[in-house]
């Protein structure tokens, strides 16, 4: 089976490259996923560079772009891509070396979210005392939003993203911006919703869909996007 | 005017204006195709009738705030950084100048009615 896989070492390289590997047959069971393949590639040429961790979908350090979509290669099956398979980096960022790449802005994106539990004034200490309750419906409003797991396959599959990646949040923080709006334990959501209101950090959305196809968890990123101009509407008639 | 109608106001404001002239343009055309209309004063005088002309100067008012919202996005997301400012200034100064024009023309048609 034949891969080709982006190559690029700044430091050396003048230009990026797509270099070819090939797997026997043999070596490609009908179980193994993309990682198990690019670890075999990687006894041919130890200078091939990628992120992996927990290798089951759940750290989301493996993200990269296979055969034009972002995918987690621990969870994608080898037999089901098809053959060359090309490999490159996720789009948007830029590359630290092979098919790392550098997700400062990412996360600079979803700092910038706030993404934690903020449920007294800033002067208030919490009662550790008493655990802060939710009703079953409560909590299942956050379904859905939680699950993200920051592969960045979603941000980096967005065309807004790619353009204005230093101002617009991005699908991934604005997921995460929902999360802790619609968190009944949380008493900022004016405040959130009033921070997100800017033509670059959330109205640079368009509406194009590539977070919700791409996301490995099968989450919905455009969707709690609306649900977020909607709930800035409903806060404004308020 | 970027910072008059941005984020959610500009979000709505496109969206109404859509729905209006979605609304205006064929009812308009209905409305004109159902008159007779041989003479230039004849036309000036359907033209005229108030509702009517009202919904044509609103309906102006609303193509420029549809197109400030629509273009806007357009440059934001497509120019570089460095020539938004300039471009979006441009832009204010053209649907401001066509603005003024179309205006002045809903207003001729009202005087010579």
């Amino acid at each position: 089976m034949q891969f080709s896989i982006y190559r690029y070492q700044p430091q050396t390289d003048a230009e990026p490259f797509m270099q070819t590997f090939e797997l026997d047959e043999a070596q490609v069971t009908d179980d193994m996923m993309l990682l198990g393949a690019l670890e075999l590639l990687r006894e041919q040429d130890p200078t091939l560079t990628f992120r992996s961790s927990c290798k089951e979908g759940v750290c989301g350090s493996d993200g990269m772009n296979v055969n034009g979509q972002n995918v987690l290669s621990c969870i994608t099956r080898v037999r089901t891509l098809k053959a060359p398979v090309v490999i490159r980096p996720m789009p948007g960022l830029p590359v630290i070396r092979d098919l790392v790449i550098d997700m400062d802005l990412f996360y600079q994106q979803y700092e910038a979210v706030d993404p934690y539990l903020q449920p007294t004034q800033p002067n208030q200490t919490i009662d550790l005392d008493h655990e802060l309750l939710q009703s079953p419906e409560e909590r299942e409003r956050l379904d859905g939003s939680y699950e993200c797991i920051l592969c960045g396959c979603c941000a980096t599959s967005c065309p807004s993203f790619w353009w204005n990646p230093d101002q617009f949040h991005g699908p991934a923080a604005l997921l995460a911006a929902r999360r802790f709006v619609v968190d009944s334990r949380d008493i900022t959501t004016r405040d959130r919703l009033e921070k997100l209101d800017d033509v670059y950090k959330t109205f640079r959305c368009r509406n194009i869909q590539n977070c919700t196809a791409s996301c490995p968890k099968g989450l919905n990123p455009s969707q709690a996007i609306n649900e977020l101009k909607s709930l800035m509407l409903k806060k404004q008639v308020d | 005017m970027s910072r008059l109608l941005t984020g959610l106001k500009a979000h709505l404001w496109q969206r109404l204006s859509a729905f209006w002239l979605l609304m205006y343009f064929p009812l308009a055309g209905l409305y004109l195709a159902n008159q007779t209309i041989t003479q230039h004063a004849q036309l000036m005088a359907v033209l005229a009738q108030p509702l009517f002309w009202v919904a044509t100067l609103i309906t102006l008012g609303l193509i420029a705030v549809h197109a400030w919202v629509g273009v806007r996005d357009i440059l934001l997301d497509y120019l570089p950084r460095s020539s938004v400012g300039v471009a979006l200034l441009a832009l204010g100064a053209g649907l401001g100048v066509w603005l003024g024009f179309a205006i002045y023309t809903a207003w001729s048609v009202l005087v010579q009615a």
